[in-house]
């Protein structure tokens, strides 16, 4: 049913906390994780993946605790940071045959399609590649793996628009099969927009939202007006003025009037807008 | 063995922070003059020393910032912290292994001038080992142990404060054995019929009632130091934790 069940999760460092952090991924779906920088989505995916200790609670692999099957669970989860794990001093070429021998049922196949796709050369260093070109490098490598869970840090950041549709229709051919887990963690909301099934935001270090998108949007209106009411004042969020007029967020999924113009936000929208209401919705 | 040979090679490629901690170079030069003045000269002794501690330090010093590749590196906890120790003896043969091939190469080029030259560090080499004698190597092996496991210890600690400190402690515990172990000895350097001796040589151990004693204390540092490499390894990242 998860694919990632986090139970009360604390990490501490002295400036910043992660706090008590109860999180369900579901299995089959991309979940989308935004908040501002400094939110926690970084700390949160390092400690899922082992790179960073917590302090108390649990995180559970397809149901199994990480002691129970360390070596199974890591072939079986991958992650494409914002940044590559691994030396850029070596070309392609030679670093995918390390890179294949590490981890069992490497589709080297898949892999030179894909290097094809998105032209990247399999002879000149890592080092040498673009920001966008790292970016791309490193999730043909985890898309090649034999792997259930795929979590992306930013991994459409920096990639030009047309390799950023290609990425995005990669990851949801990924989750054809409906055993996988993706977390997707962006600041490119119009990604989630098009591809996640369910949204979680932090802030803080915390998860002031966790819900499947479709009802997140469907719970609120964006209206743009040029006066406001006592009625609408009551229940706006995220208030704010411009040029034009007003743009807030409401539960009020009927509002009308002259001159109101509401409709269905997108996930940007209810994301600034939240943030704009000190997080709260 | 063949994962072990690809942990080896994804670890000694892990991307490296651009800037250097200068600590752990003060700490290697440091440990260079002591190990210098505890063998009473011997130009080998400081050069495995700084290797010794160097291996762990460079291997995974620098090397565990996040994210990395070897946190994720497909193996239990426990083959991982195997690993990690013969990653560290690995680098430091192969750093041994090439410093006797420049040697032997610069001993074969100067011999070409000089043909006395390889008979005369044959000898010496001879002298080396016969002058350690048993106590001398015990010792040898116990402060390489020491610093094997310092070096393994200066890797696994991430914060720079507590890394710092333990460098100080380290290098203040060897400043400290130099005088420890310079005491049977002291009366050489006031008199001149007696040659300078240190700790890795036979002599040393010669003006001790006790020898035995003074390397077994030696060998429960070496096993006390150990087992803090052990158990930071054990904790790092500990499976069972979360």
């Amino acid at each position: 049913m998860y694919g990632l069940e986090i139970k009360n999760l604390t990490v501490d460092f002295k400036t910043f906390k992660l706090d008590n952090i109860n999180l369900n991924i579901k299995k089959g779906c991309i979940t989308g994780l935004i908040g501002r920088n400094g939110a926690g989505k970084s700390t949160l995916i390092k400690t899922i993946m082992r790179q960073q200790d917590a302090q108390s609670g649990s995180i559970l692999y397809n149901g199994k605790r990480f002691a129970e099957d360390e070596e199974g669970i890591l072939e079986n989860i991958v992650c494409v940071y914002d940044a590559p794990d691994f030396s850029l001093m070596q070309k392609p070429k030679n670093f995918v045959k390390l890179y294949s021998a590490i981890y069992s049922g490497f589709d080297i196949d898949k892999y030179n399609a894909l290097m094809e796709k998105f032209s990247l050369p399999h002879d000149m260093r890592l080092s040498k590649f673009s920001f966008g070109m790292k970016k791309k490098y490193c999730l043909i490598l985890a898309l090649c793996r034999k792997s259930e869970i795929l979590i992306l840090d930013e991994p459409t950041s920096g990639v030009d628009p047309f390799d950023r549709n290609g990425i995005v229709s990669l990851i949801q051919e990924y989750m054809m099969d409906e055993n996988r887990t993706v977390l997707f963690s962006t600041h490119i909301t119009e990604d989630l927009d098009k591809i996640a099934d369910y949204i979680v935001m932090m802030q803080d270090g915390k998860i002031t939202i966790d819900e499947p998108k479709e009802t997140l949007t469907e719970k609120y209106r964006l209206v743009q007006c040029s006066e406001m009411t006592p009625d609408m004042e009551r229940g706006a969020i995220g208030l704010k003025k411009g040029m034009f007029g007003y743009t807030f967020l409401t539960k009020d999924i009927g509002i009308s009037g002259e001159g109101v113009i509401a409709k269905v936000p997108t996930v940007e929208e209810i994301f600034v807008h939240l943030l704009e209401n000190g997080g709260r919705l | 063995m063949k994962k072990f040979f690809y942990y080896f090679r994804t670890v000694s490629r892990l991307p490296q922070s651009k800037s250097m901690p200068v600590a752990p170079v003060i700490s290697a030069a440091f440990i260079y003059f002591i190990s210098l003045m505890l063998s009473a000269g011997n130009g080998w002794v400081p050069i495995i020393a700084v290797a010794a501690f160097g291996s762990g330090t460079v291997l995974f010093c620098n090397r565990y910032g996040s994210p990395n590749l070897e946190a994720v590196f497909p193996v239990s906890h426990g083959k991982k912290l195997l690993y990690r120790f013969m990653s560290v003896l690995l680098m430091l043969i192969l750093f041994v292994i090439t410093l006797l091939a420049v040697c032997v190469l610069i001993i074969l080029v100067v011999h070409i001038f000089v043909p006395s030259s390889l008979s005369e560090v044959g000898q010496d080499v001879k002298n080396m080992f016969t002058e350690t004698g048993l106590y001398g190597g015990l010792f040898g092996v116990a402060y390489f142990i020491i610093l094997y496991s310092a070096g393994m210890i200066t890797g696994f600690i991430k914060r720079r404060k507590v890394r710092n400190i333990f460098l100080i402690c380290l290098c203040v515990a060897l400043f400290l054995s130099y005088f420890f172990m310079g005491l049977p000895y002291y009366n050489s350097i006031n008199n001149p019929e007696h040659t300078f001796v240190g700790p890795f040589s036979s002599a040393c151990y010669a003006a001790m009632s006790l020898p035995w004693l003074a390397i077994a204390f030696w060998f429960v540092i070496a096993a006390g130091i150990t087992g803090a490499a052990i158990y930071l390894g054990v904790k790092h990242y500990d499976p069972k934790k979360f």
